[in-house]
């Protein structure tokens, strides 16, 4: 049985701290448009530690930064043509006395029938966190963005880019149509998208696993043991430093992919350009097999790491640092 | 109101439009990642600038403070390095990088940190390099724990250069700029750091060969 | 001839990959016939290898609070000094290391200065205003982005009921043109498979086909549209499907479609 006691203390420690709002012109030929500012710092109940936030936004942004400190602060911004739809414009918590944080939005039904013009109710959230707490995150035509946050991310949005920043932890992205860019993270990264280019640069952690449909993948000051990245059509330029026993796996369908690897361990290189060129560096011990197949070997040590590369319309280049 | 929602909606009739401007928050968020534009807005006094600046280097910072002053004087000594950089960021002229004059305040404060250390808490470097190797006592600790303990005990200029170059992955050439010393010295150094580590993990690496030979002979 | 005394002077350069083509060559020689030298080039690659792979240490959460108040007491300190010692000061800053005697005078002057003027707080350049003075609390600008959010086929959708459906039909189609161009590539690599590997894809594809079937017809017989979240299934099934087949097409990874479920 659960204890009745709710995991934030009370209402009472909802501070509300700002609820502004102003009327502006949206568009000087259609309806004026209201736009609020609703702010609240919500402190868990004595005991209680706020592990998981989960936020689910399908009317807009939503920006989650990590702080130093056991609250959650939530600023909604809501847009809405009239007043009344104003009011329709919810954006609920859940509490959970174990723990995690629910925060969702919602266009309530309304008393009559009059559509709601398009593009005119929007809400952005920003929220800031306990660095520990693990996010999620879920928007659909929206930006995602996290910052600051030591226990990993999972974000998701159908249309819109997706930014993480300073984050340690295991981070999942998803999107249908958006640009994924990846800061200083520390921990394993694993990056979905359909349409839309990935950024990366300073990764460190075990595992980076990227999957694009159509776009290119950039990734710089890559350390990882074990790193997937797999393209449809887009190119992939990645550079980094390569473990020993680490197993590096890049392949484009139709795209040029080109990778440098700093000389930590020795290079075994496997590359298989099926109508295009390999190029390897000329410390490389090199040999040609069917089928485009082009190995190479490079350095001194017992555990090399592997590299392997494919494109089936593309080149494939190996370069020295 | 256990697991209720909460409405946050404020009730309140608008009063203000002051705060909301729409395009400027991102505008700013991209600046930020700017190495130029986050010092120029450090050096303004803006708090979301020195937070994000804080963010972007805590890690290394204090990663590389720690290893060398050691884990009591680690915090002492990274607020002081982080002090350092937003009272001095006005004489940053940017003709290295950031992230090398950060490094550089941080290796200078830890190392004239540990060069005033009185001897009997633990800083005499020398006395500590003379321990004998760290595998010896202890309840089997994990080859890495082994490795910090040894790294411990290295003199501090070896230790510095370790962490620069092995623990942070930086190149000679940076670990230079940093010291302010030749890229021949930054490499000596690094040998000797090497030899030293080698010497004092040597049993440990024994075992651990030992124990792959039998894992290959099976 | 490579000696041990040669590996001994090496072995740090060449562990890190920084000898020529030809020394390396004469160090992995002797290694070939020297135990010794071996396992000390053993060793010297586990010390780097077990460094680099050490953790990255986190400060304590406190930590930017404390240099915050520090920041803070240290900008009352400068408060208290009058604007014009501050900029003889930020001068000396810049020029003591070359103009050492002059600073020295400067800062004579400067002294002499604050002495005859006490209590000159104000600032007038702006330079020893508080942070907090520069960026109040309410200018973290909370509007994450402006304009309404259009998917770019569906601007002309007039009610916001009209746009989320066509953007919800936007982005199914955006899922199944994707599985389209990789049907087309896979039906090109299957000459390759083996028939036993591509009965597995197939089957695991079929799976996923009536999973999605499941949840369209779902979806047609519920009440309304449900809004974006209630696609959410039917678009991990379509993501499972794409990683399925990208993994065939683009690495020849048939792997994947013997794992129940797929790899997510």
């Amino acid at each position: 049985m659960r204890a009745p006691g709710p995991a934030i203390a009370s209402l009472s420690s909802f501070l509300l701290a700002t609820a502004l709002s102003l009327t502006v012109l949206a568009d000087p030929a259609a309806s004026t448009a209201i736009v609020q500012r609703d702010a609240v710092e919500v402190s868990p109940a004595k005991g209680i530690r706020i592990d998981l936030v989960d936020i689910d936004n399908r009317l807009g942004d939503v920006r989650i930064e990590g702080h130093d400190r056991e609250t959650i602060s939530i600023v909604a911004v809501k847009r809405a043509p009239d007043q009344e739809t104003m009011e329709r414009l919810k954006v609920s918590l859940v509490p959970d006395p174990s723990g995690p944080v629910t925060i969702t939005t919602s266009l309530r039904a309304g008393q009559e029938a009059r559509p709601i013009p398009a593009g005119s109710v929007r809400i952005d959230l920003v929220v800031l966190a306990p660095r520990r707490a693990r996010v999620r995150a879920q928007v659909w035509k929206g930006h995602v963005e996290v910052k600051g946050v030591d226990n990993g991310a999972d974000l998701t949005t159908d249309d819109g880019d997706i930014d993480v920043t300073a984050v340690s932890g295991a981070v999942t992205t998803q999107s249908g149509h958006g640009r994924h860019t990846f800061a200083q993270i520390f921990g394993a990264v694993e990056a979905r998208s359909v349409e839309g280019d990935m950024s990366l640069d300073l990764v460190r952690g075990e595992r980076l696993d990227a999957m694009v449909n159509h776009g290119d993948v950039i990734a710089r000051r890559i350390r990882v043991r074990d790193l997937s990245v797999r393209i449809m059509r887009g190119n992939v330029r990645l550079d980094g430093e390569a473990m020993p026993g680490g197993h590096y796996a890049v392949a484009s369908y139709w795209g040029n992919v080109e990778v440098r690897f700093s000389g930590r361990a020795p290079l075994r290189v496997l590359a298989r350009a099926r109508s295009g060129q390999v190029s390897l560096p000329q410390r490389f011990r090199r040999r040609r097999g069917e089928g485009g197949l082009v190995t190479g070997y490079a350095g001194g040590g017992r555990l090399p790491a592997e590299l392997d590369l494919r494109t089936r319309v593309g080149m494939i280049t190996v370069a020295d640092f | 109101m256990d697991d209720d929602p909460v409405e946050i909606a404020a009730s309140k009739k608008p009063t203000s439009l002051a705060v909301v401007r729409p395009t400027r928050r991102a505008q700013t968020s991209a600046d930020l990642d700017d190495d130029a534009v986050l010092v120029e807005a450090c050096r303004r006094g803006e708090r979301r600038a020195m937070e994000a600046l804080y963010h972007r280097y805590k890690r290394r910072v204090f990663g590389l403070v720690t290893r060398i002053v050691g884990p009591a004087d680690s915090e002492e000594v990274a607020q002081e390095v982080f002090v350092r950089i937003f009272r001095g960021l006005g004489r940053f002229r940017g003709d290295s990088q950031l992230s090398t004059w950060i490094y550089r305040l941080s290796v200078n404060a830890a190392l004239s940190h540990v060069t005033r250390r009185p001897r009997h808490e633990g800083g005499d470097d020398e006395t500590l390099a003379n321990l004998p190797a760290p595998e010896t006592s202890g309840t089997d600790p994990s080859m890495s724990q082994r490795l910090e303990r040894a790294l411990a005990s290295l003199p501090a200029g070896y230790r510095a250069v370790l962490v620069m170059h092995d623990i942070n992955g930086m190149n000679h050439d940076e670990v230079a700029e940093i010291l302010g010393c030749h890229v021949g010295t930054s490499k000596s150094q690094l040998h000797k750091a090497r030899a030293r580590m080698r010497e004092l993990l040597g049993p440990a690496l024994a075992a651990e060969r030992a124990g792959r030979g039998l894992d290959g002979d099976e | 001839m490579t000696r041990c005394g040669d590996v001994d002077r090496l072995v740090t350069a060449y562990v890190d990959g920084e000898l020529d083509d030809q020394r390396s060559s004469a160090v992995r020689g002797h290694l070939r016939v020297c135990t010794r030298c071996a396992e000390r080039v053993e060793d010297e690659a586990r010390v780097r290898e077990l460094a680099a792979d050490l953790e990255p240490i986190d400060p304590p959460q406190a930590m930017w609070r404390a240099i915050d108040a520090r920041l803070a007491d240290a900008e009352i300190g400068d408060s208290h000094r009058s604007t014009l010692s501050l900029t003889v000061r930020r001068w000396l800053d810049g020029a003591r290391r070359n103009l050492l005697p002059l600073g020295v005078g400067a800062a004579a002057v400067a002294v002499l200065l604050v002495l005859l003027r006490p209590g000159g707080t104000e600032g007038g350049d702006g330079s020893v205003r508080s942070r907090a003075a520069l960026a109040p609390a309410g200018s973290r600008e909370p509007v994450v982005g402006a304009g309404a959010p259009v998917g770019p086929g569906c601007a002309a959708a007039r009610s916001h009921e009209e746009q989320v459906l066509c953007q919800m039909h936007e982005s199914d189609k955006r899922y199944l043109d994707a599985i389209g161009e990789l049907h087309g590539a896979i039906a090109e690599e299957r000459a390759t498979w083996s028939a036993a590997d591509a009965a597995r894809f197939d089957s695991a594809v079929a799976r996923l086909d009536r999973a999605a079937e499941i949840e369209r017809v779902r979806l047609a017989g519920s009440v309304g549209t449900g809004g974006p979240a209630a696609r959410d299934p039917l678009h991990a099934i379509y993501r499972e499907k794409i990683e399925l087949l990208t993994s065939a097409v683009v690495t020849g990874d048939l792997a994947f479609a013997s794992t129940p479920g797929g790899g997510r």
